[in-house]
């Protein structure tokens, strides 16, 4: 099996609708791991609402930038929005759906710019 | 949150709603879809909570159906956003608990690799008493983790098309009633529905336990706290259940391969 990447990186124009590529990228990367079904479930789930709050209100001028990090039996995803402002209110759609995935999470704003980190632990440990 | 609006702008306003979900992707549109339907899921998800399990969870599962209905609805089919949703939640729900069947009929080739990917999941996870990861399934079904990922994505059509389409008179009818015609092969499908009936057989207990396990993907340590018996006496009652299922297909095996109508 080749060796999974320690590190992924993805710009995206912060458009919503290419949001999939964030979420086919997220699952691609931690395939090799000792992920549940479940589990890559619950990833796309978090990737993709966070992204999407991330870069609300910003046009597709502004870029969302993804770093994907893989560890043995985890995986820690982080986003960054240069310049994009305060983040906008969470909507409470989207704080049920980021509670029902199991992943702690952190998202807010670093001087102008939004970011986000979450790491998911694989329930399954690698051998 | 409508009060004063008059007659019909609700119903504009979701238009208008879908329309921009639609066309720029904005989440605060989706979410104030979802949240407008919210009492429609909850009701959904109570009506299933009479079969044992938490309303919370049913809920949860009817809140995911409904933001993947929003994706997936076409005002154009005719019916409304209400009964589309209705009933992609209610196939959810009917395959949280049963797991058993798919509720619109995808191209041939994802259907059964994806119900191949899920027979090799059920199987793997008796084996090994734990989900499996995706290398541990691609290995069991002879695929690439490329192949396995693809039929993971195959699943997102579960519940993909519309349920109604519209009658001459533009009325909303159930798809089944159109569509219902002879179909080969759907065998596998129909192993699936053994599983409910084997599932039926079951003391209230053990169907509980069956469900948080494998339908639920709960782990035993929980299923254990949820039951209050400890997490060794809950691997031994897993393993007796699934002798009891195992030897309960017996008889079945061999069984007709006639059409079944879909």
């Amino acid at each position: 099996m080749a060796p999974t990447p320690r590190a992924i990186e993805l710009h995206l124009p912060a458009d919503p609708h290419l949001l999939r590529v964030a979420r086919v990228t997220v699952a691609s990367v931690v395939a090799t791991l000792p992920f549940t079904l479940q589990d890559i479930e619950d990833l796309r789930i978090a990737v993709d609402e966070l992204a999407a709050r991330a870069i609300e209100g910003c046009g597709p001028e502004a870029t969302l930038f993804l770093e994907i990090v893989t560890e043995d039996s985890a995986v820690t995803v982080s986003g960054r929005v240069p310049d994009a402002g305060s983040l906008p209110p969470l909507h409470p759609v989207a704080a049920e759906l980021l509670s029902m995935v199991g992943v702690e999470h952190e998202i807010g704003n670093d001087g102008a710019d939004r970011t986000f980190r979450f790491t998911k632990r694989a329930q399954v440990h690698a051998s | 949150m409508t009060s004063g609006r008059p007659p019909g702008a609700a119903a504009d306003d979701l238009e208008e709603l879908f329309g921009r979900y639609r066309d720029t992707g904005d989440r605060s549109a989706r979410n104030e879809i979802v949240e407008r339907h919210r009492a429609l899921a909850d009701g959904v998800a109570r009506r299933f909570s009479a079969r044992g399990l938490d309303v919370d969870d049913l809920r949860q599962t009817a809140l995911l159906a409904m933001v993947r209905a929003v994706d997936r609805f076409d005002p154009d089919q005719g019916a409304s956003f209400a009964t589309f949703a209705g009933r992609t939640m209610e196939g959810e729900l009917k395959r949280a608990l049963r797991d058993r069947s798919w509720t619109v009929r995808p191209p041939r080739a994802a259907q059964e690799r994806y119900l191949a990917l899920r027979r090799s999941e059920e199987e793997l996870t008796h084996r090994l008493g734990r989900a499996p990861t995706i290398p541990e399934l691609a290995e069991a079904l002879d695929a690439s983790v490329d192949e396995v990922l693809e039929a993971v994505e195959a699943a997102g059509a579960r519940s993909a098309t519309p349920l109604t389409r519209p009658d001459d008179d533009g009325e909303p009818v159930d798809a089944d009633a159109i569509l219902g015609r002879e179909e080969h092969g759907f065998r596998a499908v129909d192993e699936e529905l053994l599983v409910a009936g084997l599932l039926d057989q079951l003391d209230e207990r053990s169907r509980l336990v069956i469900e948080l396990r494998f339908f639920e993907r709960l782990g035993q340590e929980e299923i254990a706290a949820r039951l209050g018996v400890s997490q060794s006496y809950l691997s031994r009652l897993l393993r007796k259940i699934l002798v009891d299922l195992r030897s309960g297909m017996e008889p079945v095996d061999g069984a007709a391969e006639g059409p079944i109508r879909s």
